[in-house]
């Protein structure tokens, strides 16, 4: 099994810690040891990387920034789009204020995101399984 | 003979007007584009007949179109057009959801898409019709065009058309249904005919009702489950459903016949498919 390379676009310190977290436990149950995790709390450091690197799996939050200004322009959002076309898999993990329904419907159907979470009710098992169910799928393409 | 039907399930006058003139306009594209040759719209307006119709499998549908909360407004809650989408998906009909009636929240939104795998949600308050068009003809264009990739792929493994299906059901049963011997005798003859292996053969003894109707849906049904005949049989690369094809064009000399053997390639035999063909050159 070759590297695999994730990036994790998160503003909120525990939350960074939380998913990496869940990422390790993923790979550890299906003895995926070569990956490597990139973490970055802001926007533009996560779009040039996508554009510019190779990645397995992204993992993105919506409402990024620290203003709530900056918050409300839900830049993840972007990020997923980026992802789509770069044909890199998303999973979001939000706050259920940064989404209304029609966005979520959006996000999954038009934006291609594979899964999202919130964090309200995070559902890491689930979590886990959208991640090892990703990874599988790359390594059959 | 590609033919399509569409399920559609809602309680609002106006909204099944809206969808219904959708549906015609995103069917009327893939008709003139050449996806499909025909299309029919069954709308119904209840739970309970939508489910049955779902259930019973009478008919084959492609696409189900269903408000999420139907019937009065005590039963909202219940979201029971969630229970016809996990219906359809299950039989491998796509399926898109309409909600209006209530406010949905954002993780009901993604559990319908991702846990009850609708393949599209609507809103009726956000409801823009070329988009639900859109949706509509690139769901079906991409599942005809896997499934038409599946027929290729796999030699025998045909998936016949309903249009296709119904015409030899239609033709059998008319038969059974003037043969003096008959309705039973009538499938029992056809069945010898086949030269099916023994155990095959059990399957089906005793199955006939004395409805032709019914009898020839459950003639053509098992043989589709069939395909071909096994390596060690007397038919050897044959399929059960060319051979009683060809039976009925014998019997009938009906052209339509031969055209959906040659269209789902259910005799393999070329020397044999050149034969037909040229016996029934004149009436093509």
């Amino acid at each position: 099994m070759s590297i695999s390379n994730f990036l994790l676009v998160e503003d909120d310190v525990y939350w960074q810690k939380i998913i990496s977290k869940k990422i390790n436990l993923a790979l550890q149950e299906i003895n995926h040891t070569d990956y490597k995790i990139h973490v970055t709390d802001n926007f533009n450091e996560a779009f040039i990387a996508l554009k510019e690197s190779s990645w397995n799996l992204l993992i993105t939050d919506i409402g990024l920034g620290i203003t709530q200004q900056e918050e409300a322009q839900k830049l993840g959002k972007e990020l997923v789009e980026v992802a789509h076309m770069e044909k890199i898999p998303t999973i979001v993990v939000t706050g259920t204020s940064h989404l209304n329904p029609p966005e979520v419907r959006d996000l999954l159907k038009i934006l291609g995101a594979y899964d999202f979470f919130f964090k309200e009710n995070f559902d890491s098992q689930n979590f886990i399984k959208n991640v090892q169910e990703i990874l599988q799928k790359n390594n059959l393409e | 003979m590609t033919y399509i039907n569409v399920l559609l399930v809602e309680d609002d006058k106006h909204w099944e007007i809206i969808l219904q003139d959708c549906i015609k306009a995103a069917l009327d594209n893939l008709k003139n584009k050449g996806f499909i040759d025909d299309y029919d719209t069954n709308k119904k307006n209840t739970f309970y007949d939508s489910y049955l119709i779902l259930t019973h499998k009478k008919t084959e549908y492609h696409l189900l179109v269903t408000e999420i909360c139907l019937g009065n407004k005590d039963s909202w809650g219940q979201r029971l057009g969630l229970q016809l989408v996990e219906n359809a998906v299950k039989n491998n009909i796509l399926a898109i959801a309409i909600t209006g009636k209530i406010d949905l929240n954002s993780e009901e939104v993604r559990d319908i898409l991702k846990i009850n795998k609708a393949d599209d949600l609507f809103f009726k308050k956000h409801f823009s019709m070329a988009s639900f068009i859109t949706i509509v003809e690139e769901l079906l264009e991409n599942k005809l065009q896997s499934s038409q990739e599946n027929n290729s792929s796999t030699n025998y493994d045909y998936q016949l058309s309903d249009y296709d299906k119904q015409y030899l059901i239609k033709t059998l049963s008319s038969l059974a249904a003037r043969e003096p011997i008959g309705v039973k005798a009538f499938f029992r003859n056809i069945v010898n005919q086949l030269s099916l292996p023994e155990d095959w053969k059990n399957d089906i003894v005793g199955v006939w009702t004395g409805n032709a109707n019914a009898d020839a849906t459950t003639l053509i049904n098992w043989s589709e489950t069939k395909k071909s005949y096994p390596n060690e049989s007397q038919k050897s690369g044959y399929n059960v459903l060319g051979c009683i094809a060809e039976q009925l064009l014998e019997k009938t000399s009906d052209i339509q016949l031969l055209g959906i053997i040659i269209r789902n390639q259910l005799l393999t035999d070329e020397g044999k498919l050149e034969e037909l063909k040229t016996k029934y050159s004149n009436a093509m």
